[in-house]
């Protein structure tokens, strides 16, 4: 949805504006070119425009382009999202360069792009990629991008994403998103993939998705505010999507009556920590909102609910107890 | 400003699908940004966007819609966050005396992110040839060979570049 053009300039005009700042780009006797393209604006009052507008932004690149900006303006530029464990290009004033090569900068032989972005324990991250789409990676993730002219495969190796596409900006280049057990493919939409031990979990917010299984090579699709999983043996069930699915992207886990021991899983995807409780406790209910980044919070909160001990011990061991 | 009636009535417009959707819209841009100001800025940045399209588009009334637009302006903020954190990256990795001033930071970064707007509508392959020989300076024959394209390939994608960045046409 880009805003009109106030004047809109003949497509005509506008390429022969184009052409002259090539030529000019490449002239030899710049005040020839120059001359000559003063002619060409004299034409009429929309040449003249075409030229300004063209000027224009080649002075934004010049000015980006000045000696002192320059290797800023080439790393900031370079790359549409941030990565990651990316060093920085540190040529400016002549000190020691470490390479780095920026995201979707061809490299010397091929066209195909292969990064891989993850997020460490606990750490959630966002990402708009080169063609607009979003990318929301929750905790211990690991995705590997492989791109073509016409097709972007986000590769799933572990964790949780959440995907927004917005189709009608790049419509010739396709997207799908692949797992081990299975491939989605999104048409405009909002989606959440969830890579567990021995199942994915699909989660449709808005839009549409196909999801295939990788070796029934049975597919199914999904409507909005639907969910579904599908095991590494094929088995599929489909249910109402769950909101709370999406509340990690703002820190926060959200549970009904779940399980004490499920809640533990969950939550130890967001921490380096161990955390233990007694068996006879195990299937206690939580039902709450819970950041993900404070944990001794969470322990504090769910030990009083549920009237529990906990015990805290180096720092990252936790143990959950029946008050005595 | 001349206000004609109709431009009234499209106001007017504007104005209940404010009052019927600014609870879901705003706890949505909250979802989503995890930040309740940010959500109230962009939900006013939203319905400002809808007043400036009255004259010339047909605003629906429904989620789908708003979403739509409210998106495209999320788009917006995390691109511009993602180029404040790359800028923010660069500049402390710099030794201190070599640091740029507040106010150069400031007009370099606006700067960059409006070349970062139009680069952005651009097809990869056209923006990357564009970046290699305009920021990075190379030639067309060292570009054409890093990017596995000939040189009159190279010469197409920057005139359709310039197409785009300067007239907002794609060829």
């Amino acid at each position: 949805m880009r805003s009109l053009n106030e004047s809109t300039i003949p497509i005509t005009i506008a390429e022969e504006a184009a052409d002259w700042w090539l030529e000019l780009q490449n002239s030899d006797n710049q005040s020839l070119t120059q001359q000559r393209i003063s002619s060409w604006r004299q034409q009429s009052s929309v040449h003249d425009e075409a030229w300004q507008k063209i000027a224009a932004f080649d002075m934004m690149l010049n000015d980006i382009n000045a000696p002192q900006r320059r290797p800023i303006s080439q790393h900031v530029l370079s790359q549409p999202s941030r990565g990651p464990r990316r060093q920085l290009l540190k040529s400016l004033f002549g000190l020691a360069v470490i390479g780095s090569t920026p995201w979707f900068i061809g490299s010397p032989v091929t066209h195909q792009q292969n990064k891989t972005i993850a997020t460490k324990v606990g750490e959630h991250r966002s990402w708009t990629l080169a063609n607009g789409v979003e990318v929301h990676l929750n905790t211990d993730t690991i995705i590997e991008i492989d791109e073509t002219n016409t097709l972007m495969t986000l590769v799933l190796k572990q964790g949780e994403v959440a995907i927004i596409t917005h189709a009608e900006q790049h419509p010739q280049q396709l997207l799908k998103v692949t797992t081990a057990i299975g491939d989605i493919t999104p048409i405009g939409t909002h989606f959440i993939v969830r890579q567990h031990p021995e199942q994915i979990q699909v989660t449709l917010l808005e839009g549409q998705v196909n999801v295939s299984d990788k070796h029934s090579l049975r597919s199914w699709t999904l409507q909005e505010n639907q969910a579904m999983t599908l095991t590494a043996s094929g088995e599929m069930s489909m249910f109402k999507a769950n909101t709370q699915t999406l509340a990690w992207q703002t820190g926060i886990l959200i549970v009904s009556d779940m399980p004490l021991n499920s809640f533990v899983s969950e939550l130890s995807r967001y921490h380096h920590a161990f955390i233990r409780y007694e068996p006879q406790i195990a299937n206690l209910r939580v039902s709450g909102s819970y950041p993900t980044d404070d944990l001794a919070a969470v322990m504090n909160a769910v030990s009083r609910a549920l009237n529990l001990n906990y015990t805290k011990r180096f720092g990252i061991w936790f143990h959950l107890s029946e008050k005595k | 400003m001349k206000h004609t009636s109709s431009q009234q009535h499209a106001s007017k417009q504007i104005e209940m699908l404010y009052i019927h959707n600014q609870q879901w819209l705003r706890s949505w841009l909250y979802k989503q940004l995890g930040c309740n100001h940010l959500a109230a800025d962009l939900l006013h940045d939203t319905f400002e966007r809808l007043l400036k399209r009255v004259k010339n588009d047909v605003i629906e009334d429904s989620d789908a819609y708003l979403k739509t637009v409210a998106r495209h302006l999320l788009t917006d903020h995390w691109r511009k966050k993602n180029i404040e954190t790359a800028y923010q990256q660069c500049v402390s990795e710099l030794e201190p005396d070599l640091a740029p001033s507040a106010e150069e930071q400031v007009e370099h970064l606006e700067l960059l992110i409006q070349v970062d707007n139009r680069l952005r509508q651009l097809k990869t392959d056209v923006r990357q040839t564009f970046i290699a020989v305009q920021l990075e300076g190379l030639n067309y024959a060292d570009t054409a060979n890093r990017l596995a394209i000939s040189i009159s390939t190279v010469k197409r994608h920057l005139k359709q570049a310039m197409l785009s960045c300067c007239f907002n046409l794609s060829v």
